[in-house]
């Protein structure tokens, strides 16, 4: 029996199924296709998954671990997403990646590509339904992330991770959240200390 | 608030329609004409005056729209103010997506920004569509599409100024500068009114 890391592929597979039956309700037999067109990937903390520049590129979902997703401008590195499990980081762009996608934990990821997906989906009319929809819901999440940062400032967003995210401020290092409040960590120790004053 | 509503009933509409439709979502995907010609046969023609909201916040989004003339908003209401999420003009969609989709009701308001026709159908025959299968590929399209739009849309907000953002506009989307009442303008690139103003006077120079 194949290992990864702590988990047997079978428990790995149960994890995934699970997942699906969870979400969607698939059959079997469409579990089956699903695990059979994608492959379990288990990479230490540290792995830089995708770079600007790269041109052949998966999707994810994960399944343990956390992902983080960053751009680097003019030298400035910017943090724009952070995936954990159950989350999907979605590779649709034609053309180079513009990104950096790193593990910021041990993860274990399901990957699939995007034509594996396609025929996946012609066989599986089910399946292209669920995929749709795993898109819209990320672009609902998007959309949502866009308007924090477009109308709140970095105190209001950090207010809402420890609402609605408080996990990543438990796995996360301070100055990952900093860059992904946009400030620099003196300023979020400096919010986190009136914070606690209050 | 002026609306006037004409179902798609004579062939010269629908004609009309369906070229505006076909040539809009092409470049997304290549459908066969007979799909824009059930589309347009879906919806109603509408026109409206400037400022009308089509869908109030706290409310669902009833329909699914196509703008043949003029532009729309999309509008998050914080502390007494509008801040503009998304700016659309002609040959697009567009509807508070997630609350069609979803069928509940969101924050968001839509509106009209200037006096517009649009083609418009209900919630209803817009799942209708969805669900065909020329519809689910378009669907998924418009998904995907929408998708790296908005994330590329927060990559700028992120590592641009507002002046550069401004520049890109002025290059690439020339009407919006124009026709888009500053205030609506200044909201989307994240600014005051001030602010804008004094960016294009400096710009001027």
């Amino acid at each position: 029996m194949h290992q990864h890391g702590n988990l047997p592929t079978d428990l790995l597979k149960d994890k995934v199924r699970n997942y699906f039956t969870k979400r969607f309700e698939f059959t079997g037999e469409e579990l089956d296709a699903i695990l059979d067109s994608s492959e379990f990937k288990e990479h230490p903390k540290g792995t830089l998954l995708q770079q600007p520049g790269d041109v052949f590129r998966q999707s994810y979902l994960v399944l343990q671990g956390c992902l983080r997703q960053y751009l680097s401008t003019d030298g400035n590195l910017r943090t724009l997403h952070f995936f954990t499990e159950e989350q999907w980081v979605l590779s649709m762009e034609t053309g180079a990646a513009t990104s950096f996608l790193v593990c910021e934990e041990d993860c274990v990821l399901l990957s699939g590509d995007a034509s594996k997906e396609l025929s996946l989906s012609e066989r599986f009319p089910r399946i292209g339904k669920y995929a749709r929809q795993i898109v819209e819901e990320e672009f609902f999440s998007q959309q949502k992330e866009y308007q924090r940062h477009l109308s709140a400032g970095p105190e209001e967003r950090y207010v809402y991770l420890i609402e609605h995210r408080p996990d990543l401020l438990q796995r996360l290092p301070q100055h990952l959240i900093a860059s992904y409040l946009g400030i620099q960590p003196e300023s979020l120790s400096r919010i986190r200390k009136r914070m606690a004053g209050k | 608030m002026k609306k006037n509503t004409h179902p798609v009933d004579t062939k010269a509409l629908l004609s009309e329609l369906t070229m505006r439709l076909k040539t809009a979502f092409d470049p997304f995907f290549n459908a066969p004409i007979e799909t824009w010609q059930d589309f347009a046969a879906a919806g109603s023609v509408i026109t409206v005056s400037k400022n009308t909201v089509l869908k109030e916040a706290g409310t669902r989004e009833k329909y699914f729209y196509f703008i043949l003339e003029g532009s729309a908003a999309i509008l998050l209401e914080k502390e007494d103010q509008l801040v503009c999420l998304d700016l659309v003009m002609e040959n697009s969609f567009f509807a508070d997506y997630m609350s069609l989709l979803q069928g509940a009701p969101s924050p968001l308001q839509t509106r009209c920004i200037e006096a517009s026709r649009l083609l418009r159908m209900s919630r209803e025959e817009y799942m209708q569509l969805g669900s065909t299968e020329m519809g689910m590929i378009l669907t998924r399209a418009a998904a995907e599409s929408s998708y790296m739009a908005k994330q590329q849309q927060q990559i700028d907000l992120l590592t641009k100024t507002a002046e550069q953002r401004y520049l890109e506009l002025l290059q690439f989307q020339p009407a919006l500068i124009q026709r888009i009442p500053q205030k609506w303008l200044a909201s989307f690139l994240g600014v005051t009114p001030q602010s804008l103003s004094r960016m294009r006077r400096q710009l001027a120079e």
